[in-house]
């Protein structure tokens, strides 16, 4: 199995989809193959029309030649991605952990990012926070709070953010078996 | 810093290499574990969802998932830390997957000051007069250094690649730093080690990367 990690930049969906499609050369373009048929098979189905996808574009897709194939496409734009010109510049970032709770917000221990060896102590107003973050709001609950410049395709907007964190607990067979697994390392250890 | 002063964008993304069923993870289901909000799950925008592969994206972050591999990707620095809460957490409740190895990539794109400078970065990371004999007017396209075996005991490498940047970005320059780790036992239950290196090397891979990139340009530029 390739155990290649590195970040994929271009994707099947991230090229145009042409009129003329060549063979395949590797696993990315047959999953281009099979990604558009899905586009045009649901394509076909909302617009009612034939476009006659040749079965050769179905089966074997091993046993295409490399003649290129001249299809009759519908416009397709190019997947773009939404966020691809929005992103942050000299960010402030720290975490947060609730220390305490009132009618109006909270209290909290903040920890710099870049700075871990110091603290702050803040408070927070519930109009700060996200309704959906609401309910995650509680004593030791962990939050992040980012501050700096968001480049949104040109234009710069200064952004303070706050998000809780959500993850899935550990349940108790996964704190015992990481016990177990402690003490077995602890077995191993020389001291001199 | 260098950094600091040259970067523009930098760009996260968490890889997991196993025997995923893609279909799983979608917006919905994420929301289902509280893992992502309802209105977020609601408004995804998803490029497809197929049993061979399943791409879409929130406002934070995309995800794009095939049988052998999950790439969860952000280029908004606020969301780093949610993106590996993300990444742990569906690993987590998948624990019974098959993963063979993780990598942290860290790409940071820099945009140099002028021409000169640009041309300089990439002579010195590999002296173009070697070339002058036989090509008109050589330039460096793409570098790649590994390091073959990890000097903290994991097994996996560290690879760092340099490749021009986005066209938006003037005389940008892409260093890309693979963190790549390699599991003790192929094929098997290897989620709690994901988790552990997500949760405990997470930090570290960050000052590693910064401080890799830094060193680079003081002695470049």
């Amino acid at each position: 199995m390739d155990d290649d990690t590195l970040l994929r930049n271009h994707w099947a969906l991230d090229n145009n989809i042409e009129n003329t499609i060549k063979a395949p050369d590797d696993n990315n373009n047959e999953l281009v193959y099979k990604t558009l048929i899905s586009k045009l098979e649901k394509w076909q189905e909302l617009n009612n029309e034939n476009l006659n996808i040749p079965k050769c574009l179905r089966n074997s897709l091993s046993n295409q030649t490399d003649e290129p194939l001249h299809l009759k496409l519908p416009y397709f734009n190019k997947i773009n991605s939404t966020n691809k010109n929005t992103y942050f510049k000299k960010t402030q970032n720290w975490i947060g952990y609730v220390e305490a709770i009132n009618d109006q917000g909270f209290t909290a221990k903040l920890v710099d990012k870049s700075n871990s060896g110091t603290y702050e102590i803040a408070q927070f107003n519930f109009d700060e926070i996200s309704k959906s973050d609401m309910e995650l709001i509680s004593k030791g609950a962990i939050f992040y709070w980012s501050v700096g410049f968001e480049n949104k395709n040109g234009q710069i907007e200064k952004v303070s953010l706050i998000r809780f964190k959500r993850s899935i607990d550990f349940t108790e067979n996964d704190i015992d078996n990481i016990s177990d697994k402690a003490s077995e390392y602890a077995k191993n250890l020389n001291w001199q | 810093m260098k950094l600091n002063n040259l970067i523009e964008v930098e760009t996260l993304s968490i890889v997991v290499v196993g025997d995923i069923n893609p279909t799983i993870i979608q917006p919905f289901w994420l929301f289902s574990k509280k893992l992502i909000r309802e209105e977020e799950a609601s408004n995804a925008s998803i490029e497809i969802i197929h049993n061979e592969i399943v791409k879409w994206e929130l406002d934070w972050v995309s995800l794009e998932i095939t049988k052998n591999r999950c790439q969860l990707k952000t280029n908004k620095k606020p969301y780093f830390d949610l993106t590996r809460d993300l990444a742990a957490s569906i690993f987590k409740i998948l624990k019974e997957t098959p993963l063979h190895s993780l990598g942290i990539n860290h790409i940071y794109d820099l945009s140099l000051q002028n021409k000169e400078q640009y041309y300089k970065f990439g002579n010195s990371l590999s002296p173009l007069n070697n070339w002058d004999d036989s090509l008109n007017d050589p330039r460096l396209l793409q570098l790649e250094i590994i390091e073959n075996e990890r000097k903290d005991n994991y097994r996996g490498k560290y690879r760092i690649r340099v490749s021009p940047a986005d066209k938006n970005i003037s005389f940008g320059v892409s260093i890309n730093i693979n963190d790549h780790y390699v599991f003790q036992n192929e094929n098997s239950n290897n989620g709690m080690g994901i988790i552990q290196i997500l949760e405990t090397k997470w930090e570290y891979s960050f000052q590693r990367s910064e401080k890799i990139v830094n060193n680079l340009l003081e002695k470049i530029l």
